[in-house]
């Protein structure tokens, strides 16, 4: 089977100014050997030539990279969809720029309302990333705010919607996974978990989609008896898109959180060979029914699903295929339906 | 209503018309969906049937005389006869279109109604966004992309030969 690249979330630097208490990259200090700008350069141009569609630039926090203006250029340039993700502290310096590249979509964290916001990324950032989200709007950029759902931050969720409420944001929601810096007891419980989906549910039925657009990303899920909108046909890491380190690795998925999922690196072997091989990524491509984990080997949608969110089923079971923050077991085992 | 859902729900403050709201919304799409999947299979049915009288769906050959373009492996191949699965049934479609006049209505219109229920089908709410990527709205422009753009591999080539139209 020969598969088609279509996204690839790239981390062009470990660098960042902030610390965040949830961050999976445990990002801060740049990696030893990051890519330089050349190379940089090359890796868009194999991208291009995979026909990747879409290009993510995240970090750490990518605006510290010094020459990230000219790789997001040159993404442009080879006809690819550039996005960038966030957190949005240092983008007012840079906003005359990011408007020049035209970017399909900026994505900027937002983690709660001011006091669980600077509990987790530190003082001083709530205003400034606020900021940040509306410069963007005043110039006309899709803006997908994300906010990373733990115990910390969960219950703002109804207050944070008056803040984007009308305001033509789309709002990301995602949970966060003890691996890097977080911590697991601050992981939402299963009943929590359940909770934030409702609200999903809730946000998605009463506001019209150009209103407010909520999204549940991909550790929300599967076949709910109870939930509209749940669809999901596996893990998406190595069949359409890709994860790239500041120092080349290629991974499925950047949230997996360990070196041992690097497929290979950009130094020693090209991109498309590391994507044509036929053992790459093969937890997901040579997936077959018996890889189900026991939280999904009984399952009906178990085949269908693959066992939902890798990283989501490694960090918490060190297994794929086993994700256990599943809305269809949830349901049995809490609602038993 | 489960009264353990209902201690959940209000963990975020939702009321019990809300977890009402939500479970009416699962039953109103999953009817819906069962509805435009029977009339996208009806009408995707009566277009074959279309289809098969005229072309009896068998790839064509191209003209021993045809040249191959330059420039393996960017430049499209002519498909060879019983290959080019998935890419030759969408061509004939359109060649069709183009040829037969008065069927070709008939066909444009079943076409149309099927990408009009399609678009009925229920938008998901979850799993729409990897982590650590970010999820972006799709625009009108994006559909009419799609249709134009088939996803054959190598679209682009260094220094931007691909641009999208």
């Amino acid at each position: 089977m020969i598969y088609q690249l279509k996204c690839a979330v790239w981390e062009i630097t470990l660098k960042c100014n902030l610390r965040c208490s949830h961050c999976g990259s445990s990002a801060g200090i740049p990696r030893v050997n990051e890519l330089t700008t050349k190379e940089c350069f090359r890796l868009c141009e194999e991208l291009a030539e995979l026909g990747c569609e879409d290009v993510a630039l995240m970090g750490g926090e990518p605006f510290l990279r010094e020459d990230w203006f000219s790789i997001a250029q040159c993404i442009k340039n080879l006809g690819m969809n550039l996005n960038i993700v966030s957190n949005g502290t240092l983008l007012e310096n840079f906003i005359d720029k990011i408007s020049e590249l035209e970017p399909k979509v900026v994505g900027i964290s937002l983690d709660g309302m001011k006091d669980s916001h600077e509990k987790i990324r530190g003082r001083d950032t709530f205003e400034k990333t606020v900021r940040a989200i509306e410069l963007l709007i005043e110039r006309g950029i899709q803006t997908t705010v994300i906010t990373t759902v733990s115990k910390i931050n969960f219950r703002d969720l109804p207050e944070m919607k008056k803040l984007f409420y009308k305001k033509g944001i789309n709002w990301q929601i995602q949970v966060a996974m003890p691996f890097g810096n977080f911590q697991k007891e601050q992981m939402l419980s299963k009943e929590e978990f359940y909770a934030t989906a409702l609200f999903i549910a809730k946000e998605r039925i009463e506001n019209s989609f150009k209103d407010l657009p909520v999204i549940g990303a991909h550790c929300y899920g599967y076949y709910s008896k109870i939930l509209p909108g749940c669809s999901f046909e596996g893990c998406f890491a190595g069949i359409h898109s890709i994860g790239i380190t500041s120092d080349g690795g290629i991974v499925g998925c950047l949230s997996m959180g360990n070196d041992r999922f690097i497929e290979g690196n950009i130094r020693e072997k090209s991109l498309k060979e590391i994507w044509e091989d036929p053992n790459s990524f093969a937890y997901n491509r040579k997936f077959k029914k018996e890889d189900l984990g026991p939280n999904c080997k009984d399952c009906p949608y178990g085949v269908i699903c693959k066992g939902g969110c890798n990283s989501m089923s490694y960090t918490l079971t060190q297994r794929f295929h086993n994700d256990p923050y599943c809305f269809y077991t949830i349901e049995k085992d809490l609602f038993g339906i | 209503m489960n009264q353990k859902l209902k201690e959940i729900g209000e963990k975020l403050n939702l009321k019990e018309k809300d977890i009402w709201r939500i479970q009416k919304g699962f039953i109103s799409k999953k009817v819906l969906g069962i509805i435009v999947g029977i009339a996208i299979a009806i009408l995707a049915f009566i277009l074959w049937l279309i289809l098969r009288r005229q072309t009896g769906l068998k790839p064509s050959t191209p003209p021993p005389s045809t040249p191959l373009p330059p420039g393996y492996p960017y430049t499209p191949q002519p498909p060879k006869p019983g290959e080019g699965y998935p890419f030759v049934p969408p061509a004939m479609i359109g060649g069709y279109l183009l040829t037969k006049k008065r069927n070709s209505k008939v066909a444009g219109f079943l076409v149309s109604a099927i990408v009009f229920l399609s678009s009925l089908m229920p938008y998901p709410a979850f799993g729409q966004a990897i982590m650590y990527n970010v999820y972006k709205k799709k625009s009108l422009k994006d559909f009419f992309i799609a249709l134009a753009v088939t996803p054959v591999f190598g679209q682009a080539i260094k220094y931007s030969v691909y641009s999208k139209k």
